[in-house]
């Protein structure tokens, strides 16, 4: 599926003081098979946009096209798409209220109308692909669960909807390293053996960049960059402006070439940067 | 969402007018006392000045008026009922109209305006205090006021402070509700359509996590209040002292002023 925003703005409270202009002539496609990084510091319009391409908010003005059809005209259409387009939201944890996991991770599979048995199989796979036992945590209360379980019942919960766009805001925020980098690699794993678009907001280059295939960054509500992570980073100086930097591994490789060592500047992880660096020497020494 | 929205208690809209410059306290007591007159007036004329006297406040406040017909929608039901009641049940005076036994007198389409227009009243100048003065003001100044009453045991501060922390949550709560009732509606809940009881069904998913994320805001609440060494209202001072100056005690006579004015208007 693929999910087109034309001309998109959204005004908070339009005609009072307390009027904001989150986000402003916002123009964006989302291809099938995609991995898109938001990015953007508190109050750029991360949230706000993500909300728009499940139909939550509708745009003041603009349009949202979803496989070509414009959502705004078809409202019977919109369940259709909350179901195709997975949105889990930040601090998800919070949104968990039945008495069992298995309870709360079957509230979106019930409310689409499916079969008890259809149900079932869903649960359990969506419980086993966010990492958790089905035989062993469906009967818990989802409150008596340490924080970073429930945040992946709440996981489960949008997965068992079987989207095909699962759209992920700051889901990383508030765990400790280890939680978060089995996350990411649960969303990595989704993306490539599940086959999901993943829409990912962050206002960390570090968690995106090694990952994402395009990143946006958004400021004041508006597009100041959109391009593939190298891309994005060979302009260092806007990012720095932005308040939002480099990988701290890229900005390693840049000042390695600054300082005119030949080394190439698309790297975002360690690993990747100790075998440039180890190959930079291998070739100084010959 | 829409359901939220219709909902507006923290109406404060801040500005530079008069009004806003008053002391909460001031604008209290005058409120108090304006409420007292527009109950008292006995005439056409006494109606007339009180309103030219509400209005032109309304007018000094520089609010959009809408902000004031907002707050008068929830009255609307009642002041249509005020005015039938009266319509048809209130006799005297010259026949209007008669439809056999049922007959509309004179009386009783004065008396219904005039009721309509001491409803429209009431709520316009209670609005003017509420759209004017931010809460926290407000619950400072009720604090203050009630201050004699912790003589005969009235928790004052308590009150104060608990009305305080209810109007400080009152948006974030919205703010709450409103994500989990989004993040719900993306697993495709129904919060709009249904009958009564599949919608009071269906709202089990908002309110057990709202009631589960308050408790736990409480929770916090009091011990980052505790950890700031907070036991009640004991030598408590304020970062802003509330001061009378000449302009709070001129609209306190001008408002006490009107109730006299509105006994000789007969």
């Amino acid at each position: 599926m693929r999910i087109e925003l034309e001309n998109i703005s959204y005004t908070y409270m339009p005609g009072t003081p307390f009027e904001v202009k989150a986000l402003k002539n916002i123009n964006l496609t989302i291809e099938q098979g995609e991995y898109l990084a938001v990015i953007g510091q508190t109050g750029s319009g991360k949230s706000t946009l993500v909300q728009h391409l499940n139909g939550l908010l509708k745009p003041t003005s603009g349009r949202i096209l979803v496989d070509g059809k414009d959502i705004s005209t078809d409202k019977a259409g919109l369940r259709e798409i909350r179901r195709r387009v997975g949105l889990l939201f930040q601090f998800p944890e919070h949104q968990l209220f039945a008495e069992t996991v298995y309870a709360d991770v079957a509230f979106g599979p019930k409310n689409m109308g499916l079969a008890e048995s259809e149900i079932n199989e869903r649960v359990e796979k969506a419980l086993r692909l966010v990492g958790l036992e089905p035989e062993e945590m469906a009967d818990r209360s989802p409150f008596t669960l340490s924080g970073g379980q429930m945040r992946r019942v709440a996981m489960a919960g949008v997965l068992a909807m079987q989207p095909e766009i699962l759209i992920l805001d700051e889901p990383a925020a508030g765990l400790d390293p280890q939680g978060k980098r089995e996350l990411f690699a649960q969303i990595d794993r989704l993306h490539q053996e599940e086959g999901l678009t993943v829409v990912l907001v962050s206002h960390s280059m570090e968690d995106v960049a090694s990952r994402a295939k395009h990143l946006l960054v958004l400021a004041n509500g508006t597009i100041k960059m959109y391009g593939t992570p190298a891309e994005v980073f060979q302009d260092a100086v806007q990012l720095e402006e932005l308040g939002l930097g480099l990988p701290q591994m890229t900005l390693l490789m840049h000042r390695l070439k600054a300082a005119g060592k030949n080394v190439p500047t698309d790297i975002f992880t360690v690993a990747a940067a100790r075998d440039a660096i180890l190959q930079m020497l291998e070739v100084q020494k010959k | 969402m829409s359901m939220l929205k219709s909902i507006t208690i923290g109406q404060f809209v801040p500005g530079d007018s008069l009004l806003h410059r008053l002391d909460a306290r001031a604008k209290f007591i005058a409120l108090i006392l304006i409420i007292v007159a527009v109950f008292v007036v006995r005439s056409f004329w006494g109606y007339l000045l009180m309103a030219a006297f509400i209005f032109s406040l309304l007018y000094s406040s520089k609010l959009p008026l809408h902000y004031f017909l907002r707050g008068l929608r929830p009255v609307y039901y009642i002041m249509l009922f005020t005015l039938i009641i009266h319509l048809f049940f209130t006799k005297g005076g010259a026949v209007l109209l008669a439809l056999g036994a049922v007959t509309i007198e004179a009386e009783g389409v004065y008396l219904g305006i005039f009721m309509v227009v001491r409803i429209i009243l009431l709520i316009v100048s209670t609005s003017l205090l509420t759209l004017t003065t931010s809460p926290i003001a407000l619950t400072d100044a009720l604090e203050d006021l009630m201050k004699p009453l912790s003589k005969i045991g009235v928790p004052a501060h308590e009150i104060a402070m608990m009305m305080t922390i209810a109007l400080r949550f009152i948006p974030t709560l919205m703010e709450e509700a409103e994500k989990i009732m989004k993040a719900q509606m993306a697993r495709g809940a129904d919060f709009e359509t249904g009958n009564v009881f599949s919608r009071a069904k269906s709202l089990v998913p908002l309110l057990v996590p709202l009631f589960v994320s308050s408790f736990r805001r409480a929770d916090d609440l009091a011990i980052a209040m505790e950890a700031r060494c907070y036991r009640g209202g004991q030598g408590r001072t304020r970062m802003r002292q509330l001061q009378i100056a000449f302009r709070d005690i001129l609209a306190i006579l001008i408002s006490a002023a009107l109730i006299p004015l509105m006994l000789l208007l007969t």
